[in-house]
C-alpha cells in the first residue's frame, strides 16, 4: 500500500485539532436549543435511506442528508440505531438500552419507545438486516467518513449546538478559535465498535475485522493529509490494532507531528485545550512517536519509510548517534526522491550534531542535488560552513538561497508533516471498492 | 538617502590585526580580533566620551588590551529581518512597512541597509546597499503569506553583513512562532554567539516568538522589546538606531586565552559606575 510521493506542492496547511469532553474546558452551557425538526425515528429513517442510497467513496446526494443535522441529533442517532441493531440481532427484543458509553463500558439506561415508534423501529431494523449486519455497520461508518471527507471537509458547522466535541483551529502556530463539532467521526467509530466477525460471538470484536483496520488506516492518513487531528479516533485504531505496522507507522507520524511547534505553541498558551485534546508536551509526543515507529520497524524490518521517520524522531530527541544507522539503512532502501531528500537532510543534521562535518556536508549536498530549488539544504550547508568559521562560504551559500525562484513547491521540507497523508486517497479508494463489491447488484 | 560610498575601513584577510586608514577611526579587523558592541548608560542616559583606558574587558577572566572606535564616526549596517508570514497583513503590514521606512530615512549617507523577509521562505529582496531608496522600494514590494521560518530568517539577518566591516545592527520583527524553519533554535543561538552583529528584536506582547527573541538579543548584547501596539514600531526602530549609534565598539586581539570554544566576556568601567550592556561571550573559532 505504501507508495512513492508524487507531484505534491509544498503548501503548509491549516491545522485543526478535535477535542472531546467539552465540559472539561469550561465552555458555556449551550441554551436556547431549537426544537428538533424531525423525530428520532424520522432521523433514523433518513439515515437508513442515506445508507441504502450512498455509493461508498462517492460524493453523491446521500451525503447531503446530514446537511441540517445538529450535534445532539447525531448523538441521538447512536441511541436509536443501537435499538434498531438490537432488533436486527433479535427481532423479539422489546427492552432497549442506551449504547455503552465506552467500548468496554457497561450498558446504560433503558430507552423507551411508544407503540408507534416501535413499529417504525421494527420496520427500519428489517431494512437494515437485509444489508447484512457487518456490511451495514461498515457502510454506515463509510457513509459518515465520506460525508466529512468528500463533503464539507470537516465535521463542524456553524450554529451546531450542545456538542460533546469541538475543534480547535490554528494556523502558523496561532489559534484561530474553535467551533462545535457534529460528531460524525464519533458515529462512524461507534458503528464499527458493534462489528462481530463471528456472528456466534455475543460480544462485538472490531479488532477481528480487517476492513475496520483499513478504515482506521484511512482515517489517520486523512488526519495527516488535512492536518486535522482527532487523537481519540486515531488512538482507538491503535488500541484495536496494536501490532499492525501501517497503523503504528501512521500513528507514529501523527505523534511526531503533534510534537511540532506549529501545534505545541498554541497548546502552550491553552493548557486546558491540550489536556482535552489529549496532546502531550513535545517531549511526550516524541516519546510516543519513537515507541510506535520502533515497534513498526521491528514488526516489518523492511519498512524503510517507517525507519526514516524513526530516524527523524531520534534527531529531534537529540539521539543523533542512534539516528545515524536508522537513517543510513532507510536511505539504502528508499528509491523515492522526496523521501531520499528527507533522509539526506536528517542524516546531515545527525552527522553535524555528532561532529562529522564531512558526512553532514555530503548528505546536505546530496539533498541539494535532489531538489536544486529547495532552500533548506543551502541553509544547512551555509550554517555548517559558518560553524567551522568559513563565513565567506557561508555567505556565498546564502546568496544562492536568495537567488532561488520564489515558487511554492520547491522545498519538500515545508510539507514533511503531511507527506504520509498521501496514503489517504488510495486507502480510501480501497475500502470503498471493497464495500461496493459486497453490495447487491 | 543619498548614495555616497563609505570606504573608511577594509577587511584584511591576512596580515596584521589592525587596519588603519588615514584620518579615520581605528579598530581591529573582525577576522583577527574580537569586537564587542557596548552600551554604557547611567540612570538611563548614554555615557559619552569614554576612551579605551576607561574600559576593563575580561576574556575568560583574563584582562585584555582594548582598542576603541569612536562611535560617532562608525558607519552602521541596518539589516531588517521582517516576518512576512500570513499573519502580517492589513494594518499590521502597513505599520511594519512604515516603521521600516522611518528607520531607513534616519540613516546617514555612509550607512547601509538590507532587507530580509521570511515566511516559510527566506528572501533577500535587497542586499546591503547605500541606496536607501532601493530598500524602501523593496519594503513596499514585499508580499506577506505562508508560514513562519523565524530561525531561518534570523540566520539570514546575522549573515547579511558578515563580510562587511561596518557595525551590523539586525532589527528583527516577528509576531509569531517558528513553524517552518530548517535551522533549529540552537543553531541560531550558536550562530549569534559567533557573530558580532547586535540583534534588537521586536514582537507584539505575548507573541510566541518572544522567548527566542529575548534569548537571541541577550546573546548578541542587544535588546528584545514586546510592544503593545505595532503603532509603536516606528518610534522604537528610530530609538534603537539612535541608541546603537552611541554604543562603543571595543575590539581586542585575545591574549592569554585559547581561541576555540566559548569565551565568557565581562566588560566594566574602571573608575565609575554605569550600566553596561554587551554580549555575554562569544564562540572562538
Amino acid at each position: 500500500m505504501l507508495r512513492p510521493v508524487a507531484g505534491r506542492r509544498a503548501q503548509p496547511l491549516l491545522v485543526v485539532v478535535c477535542l472531546a469532553a467539552v465540559a472539561a474546558v469550561g465552555l458555556d452551557a449551550q441554551t436556547g436549543e431549537r426544537p428538533p425538526k424531525y423525530s428520532r425515528l424520522q432521523r433514523l429513517e433518513q439515515w437508513t435511506a442515506a445508507l441504502e442510497r450512498h455509493q461508498p467513496g462517492e460524493a453523491d446526494a446521500a451525503l447531503a442528508t446530514f446537511a441540517d443535522w445538529s450535534a445532539p441529533e447525531f448523538a441521538e442517532l447512536k441511541t436509536t440505531f443501537y435499538s434498531a441493531l438490537q432488533l436486527v440481532r433479535a427481532s423479539t427484543t422489546r427492552t432497549f438500552f442506551q449504547p455503552p458509553a465506552a467500548p468496554t463500558g457497561r450498558q446504560a439506561r433503558q430507552v423507551f419507545y411508544s407503540r408507534g415508534e416501535l413499529r417504525q423501529l421494527l420496520e427500519l431494523a428489517k431494512r437494515l438486516k437485509t444489508l447484512g449486519e457487518n456490511h451495514m455497520l461498515r457502510r454506515g461508518a463509510m457513509l459518515h467518513a465520506d460525508a466529512v471527507m468528500l463533503g464539507t471537509g470537516n465535521d463542524v458547522r456553524d450554529g451546531s449546538r450542545r456538542s460533546d466535541f469541538f475543534v480547535f483551529r490554528f494556523d502558523d502556530g496561532q489559534g484561530l478559535g474553535r467551533q462545535d463539532a457534529l460528531g460524525q467521526w464519533e458515529v462512524g467509530r461507534f458503528l464499527l465498535e458493534q462489528i462481530r466477525p463471528d456472528p456466534r460471538d455475543f460480544r462485538p470484536k472490531p479488532a477481528g475485522d480487517d476492513w475496520v483496520r483499513r478504515w482506521y488506516r484511512t482515517l489517520i492518513a486523512y488526519q495527516l493529509a488535512q492536518m486535522h487531528f482527532n487523537v481519540a479516533d486515531a488512538e482507538r485504531g491503535l488500541e484495536l490494532f496494536p501490532d499492525d505496522p501501517e497503523i503504528l507507522f501512521l500513528e507514529g507520524i501523527l505523534h511526531e507531528t503533534l510534537a511540532s511547534p506549529a501545534i505545541q505553541e498554541p497548546m502552550r498558551r491553552a493548557e486546558e485545550i491540550r489536556r482535552s485534546a489529549g496532546v502531550r508536551s513535545a517531549d511526550g509526543e516524541l516519546d510516543v512517536a519513537e515507541d510506535l515507529l520502533r515497534h513498526a520497524v521491528k514488526l516489518d524490518p523492511s519498512f524503510a519509510e517507517g525507519r526514516l521517520h524513526l530516524g527523524r524522531v531520534l534527531v529531534e530527541r537529540d539521539q543523533h548517534m542512534a539516528a545515524l544507522p536508522e537513517l543510513t539503512r532507510a536511505l539504502s532502501q528508499i528509491r523515492d526522491q522526496t523521501l531520499q531528500y528527507y533522509g539526506q537532510m536528517f542524516l546531515g543534521r545527525a552527522a553535524a550534531e555528532t561532529g562529522d562535518a564531512a558526512r553532514a556536508r555530503a548528505a546536505f549536498e546530496r539533498a541539494a542535488a535532489l531538489r536544486p530549488a529547495a532552500q533548506s539544504p543551502l541553509l544547512a550547508l551555509s550554517q555548517l560552513a559558518y560553524s567551522r568559521g568559513d563565513s565567506g562560504e557561508a555567505a556565498a551559500l546564502f546568496a544562492r538561497v536568495a537567488e532561488l525562484p520564489a515558487l511554492d513547491g520547491d522545498d519538500p521540507w515545508w510539507i514533511y508533516s503531511t507527506t504520509a497523508g498521501r496514503f489517504f486517497a488510495p486507502s480510501h479508494r480501497e475500502i470503498a471498492e471493497d464495500l461496493r463489491k459486497e453490495m447487491p447488484r | 538617502m543619498t548614495c555616497r560610498r563609505y570606504a573608511a575601513v577594509c577587511v584584511v584577510a591576512f596580515g596584521t590585526s589592525v587596519v588603519t586608514v588615514a584620518q579615520q577611526p581605528t579598530f581591529s579587523s573582525r577576522l583577527e580580533a574580537v569586537r564587542v558592541d557596548v552600551l554604557v548608560t547611567d540612570n538611563g542616559r548614554l555615557v559619552r566620551g569614554l576612551v579605551p583606558a576607561d574600559f576593563v574587558v575580561l576574556d575568560n577572566g583574563i584582562p585584555q588590551t582594548v582598542d576603541i572606535a569612536s562611535f560617532e564616526t562608525l558607519p552602521v549596517n541596518v539589516i531588517l529581518a521582517l516576518d512576512h508570514s500570513k499573519s502580517v497583513t492589513g494594518d499590521r503590514l502597513a505599520q511594519l512597512q512604515d516603521a521600516a521606512r522611518t528607520v531607513l530615512r534616519a540613516l546617514a549617507p555612509r550607512d547601509q541597509a538590507a532587507l530580509i523577509t521570511f515566511s516559510h521562505r527566506v528572501a533577500l529582496p535587497q542586499a546591503l546597499t547605500h541606496d536607501g531608496g532601493a530598500v524602501v522600494d523593496a519594503v513596499g514590494a514585499a508580499q506577506p503569506g505562508g508560514q513562519t521560518s523565524l530561525f531561518d530568517g534570523v540566520y539570514a539577518g546575522l549573515l547579511a553583513g558578515v563580510n562587511d566591516p561596518s557595525r551590523n545592527l539586525v532589527l528583527v520583527f516577528s509576531d509569531g512562532v517558528d513553524t517552518a524553519s530548517w535551522l533549529s533554535r540552537g543553531q541560531i543561538i550558536e550562530t549569534a554567539k559567533r557573530s558580532d552583529a547586535v540583534v534588537y528584536a521586536l514582537s507584539p506582547k505575548d507573541a510566541g516568538s518572544a522567548p527566542f527573541l529575548r534569548d537571541l538579543a541577550e546573546q548578541t548584547g542587544g535588546f528584545a522589546f514586546e510592544v503593545d501596539s505595532l503603532g509603536e514600531l516606528s518610534s522604537r526602530f528610530v530609538a534603537i538606531l539612535e541608541e546603537f549609534r552611541h554604543r562603543y565598539l571595543l575590539s581586542y586581539s585575545p591574549k592569554g586565552v585559547p581561541s576555540p570554544g566559548w569565551h565568557r566576556l565581562e566588560v566594566r568601567l574602571k573608575n565609575r559606575r554605569a550600566t553596561i550592556k554587551a554580549r555575554p561571550g562569544y564562540t572562538g573559532r
